[in-house]
């Protein structure tokens, strides 16, 4: 082979260029996923939940591209929708766990003492609690709706967040840049966001990417379980619940979900690695 | 040494490790000087102390270790004892330091050029982002970086390892400090760039009047570099003086053991002679001379008593029982 390796790898020409087909493929796949996500309100697609009763699980056509569900629903629609509804769910909870997460992670890794000693037995508790449990049981005690479920679901994955954010923090805060920067005065403040946050991102990325791949499972499996999502509403995770029984007579209602699903999470997977990848490169 | 007009004093600075049921100290009693544009070399073997001397005089020291004693004036203002934070603050705004490890000292995820603009800002307040930058490009040519403009807009990994140093030295002076503490500032060097920073640091010394500590295990450097030595050892200054005195006439035994395992002496002489033993580890107690196990001239009144740092010649001072009489 008469690979050279450049030594001096630049940093700017674009992120495309070292990334492989596979991340690039995963890269894009969720980024249309959230463009859809966003932009399915505007877009030339039929009511989701408008059932065409004289027109079930009917197959491809102009009218219907991706076919009619059980209850004559145009599939299309609802995959679109329903993705809407899974992203923003899951996301839903990464904000809520990395709000929770990340400054607390942050502080303990910064300040170690009693600070760390507190957050982490509260972290440690949280972790015992089995996390469909909890949910199956805010839902019989609140009935707060998908919303609800997500911003617990995202108190059960703070602590998660909070030990990687910590750990990678503590490694980090002994690096001698921090004492300089200490030493030219910068505040703490300044330190924490300008110093350590860049420095424990790429680390912190992998969790959160990796989570919000286990959110859109956890949507989906508790919309199943019809605690999240309610009924007629598309997310990928009712769809599948509504057609589970269709396997068999028409494969098309329930695998073109699953297929999104999987797709996407996997996606996040190979993203999150991307930045590990990247962290140890630098 | 002009003690009067010493820009950095340092008197009896002790410093102790925490632990579980008391502390052990690290470093004991420490004092010394230094004026404007001096350089003062701190020599001494891996945990000899010298490097918490260093972080001491700078307020940088790590977790659990404490300053247990003495005091740190600069310019006047003193921290240590009972003064107030405001005058501790002001000792420590006129220390800068410039760290062993130039590849973890600057921020890895910020450009080079508001690195030093930001230590500018930090020092005046008032200063605005443009001035600052400006100002910064400045101090990066001013440790003789090469298209300094262009530089700045480059983030560390571009940067060779003196290259680096050259940069921490630049946000070192941005602060404006009356002293410069370095802790062995060239050791993860190569040679030929450690000479070319050592010249950088000379300079510098000269054109503002700093006061630099110089930490270093390299003799042959620091005799070369520095106007005064510090000797450490296990903790204690067991030797100090002009450079040309403690080197030409070394009174400590352990100063002797250490000139005569250079390579350069083997070569005189034809044969190195390594010093036996090793260190004293933090708080192996021995009531004597700390340095008896490793003596050559070790007597029973080392075993006994502690020597204290007595004076030979001008500004020359000696911890050892046997140099009283040796040469004088």
């Amino acid at each position: 082979m008469t690979e050279v390796v450049a030594t001096g790898r630049p940093r700017s020409t674009g992120i495309l260029a070292g990334l492989g087909v596979t991340r690039a493929l995963a890269l894009g796949f969720v980024l249309v996923c959230l463009a859809v996500a966003v932009a399915v309100p505007f877009l030339p697609l039929g009511e989701p939940n408008r059932q065409h009763l004289g027109d079930t699980l009917a197959s491809y056509s102009a009218e219907h591209l991706l076919g009619t569900d059980q209850l004559g629903r145009d599939l299309l629609a609802r995959l679109l929708w329903g993705t809407r509804t899974s992203l923003f769910a899951a996301l839903t909870a990464i904000a809520v766990a990395t709000a929770v997460g990340l400054p607390f992670g942050m502080l303990a890794g910064y300040r170690r003492g009693w600070v760390e000693a507190a957050t982490g037995r509260v972290a440690d508790v949280i972790l015992t609690v089995p996390a469909l449990v909890l949910l199956l049981t805010v839902h019989a005690a609140l009935r707060s709706g998908i919303t609800g479920q997500m911003v617990t679901l995202g108190v059960v994955f703070a602590p998660r967040i909070y030990r990687v954010v910590r750990t990678e923090t503590v490694k980090v805060a002994t690096l001698p840049y921090l004492m300089a920067g200490r030493m030219s005065g910068c505040s703490h403040t300044r330190i924490l966001l300008r110093y350590l946050l860049p420095g424990i991102r790429a680390q912190s990325l992998v969790q959160v990417s990796y989570l919000l791949g286990l959110s859109l499972l956890i949507e989906a499996g508790i919309s199943f379980l019809g605690v999240g999502v309610e009924s007629p509403n598309a997310s990928l995770g009712t769809m599948l619940s509504g057609a589970a029984a269709m396997l068999a007579s028409a494969p098309r209602v329930v695998l073109i979900p699953a297929a999104v699903l999987s797709l996407l999470i996997l996606s996040l997977n190979v993203i999150g690695d991307i930045e590990s990848k990247g962290e140890r490169r630098g | 040494m002009a003690d009067a007009q010493a820009v950095l004093r340092v008197t009896g600075l002790t410093v102790e490790l925490d632990r579980q049921g008391g502390s052990t100290p690290l470093v004991t009693d420490v004092s010394f000087a230094i004026g404007r544009g001096e350089m003062v070399g701190m020599v001494g073997e891996s945990g000899s102390g010298k490097s918490l001397t260093a972080s001491a005089v700078a307020g940088v020291l790590p977790r659990g270790v404490r300053p247990a004693g003495g005091a740190i004036e600069v310019d006047g203002a003193v921290d240590g004892g009972a003064t107030g934070p405001a005058t501790r603050r002001a000792a420590r705004r006129g220390v800068a330091m410039v760290f062993q490890n130039p590849m973890t000292s600057l921020n890895p995820s910020m450009r080079v050029g508001d690195q030093v603009a930001e230590a500018i800002r930090l020092r005046r307040p008032g200063t605005s982002r443009r001035e600052a930058r400006r100002a910064a490009v400045e101090a990066l040519d001013r440790v003789e970086i090469t298209r300094p403009a262009e530089r700045a807009r480059q983030y560390p990994f571009e940067f060779s390892g003196g290259m680096r140093q050259r940069v921490m030295i630049a946000i070192a002076i941005a602060g404006e400090p009356s002293v410069l503490v370095a802790d062995e500032p060239t050791t993860a060097l190569d040679v030929t760039v450690q000479r070319g920073v050592m010249d950088l640091l000379d300079r510098l010394r000269l054109d503002l009047g700093l006061a630099v500590l110089f930490v270093s295990h390299d003799l042959a450097l620091v005799g070369e570099r520095c106007d005064r030595l510090l000797v450490m050892y296990a903790g204690e200054l067991v030797e100090s003086g002009v450079t040309a005195d403690v080197l030409r006439r070394p009174s400590h035994p352990y100063v002797r053991a250490l000139q005569q395992c250079t390579p350069e002496h083997a070569l005189a002489v034809g044969a190195l002679r390594p010093l036996p033993g090793r260190v004293p580890q933090a708080g192996e107690v021995r009531s004597g001379c700390r340095f008896t196990p490793r003596c050559a001239l070790r007597t029973e009144e080392c075993e006994r008593d502690h020597p204290a740092l007595e004076t030979r010649g001008s500004g020359h001072l000696v911890r050892c029982h046997h140099a009283r009489g040796s040469e004088e």
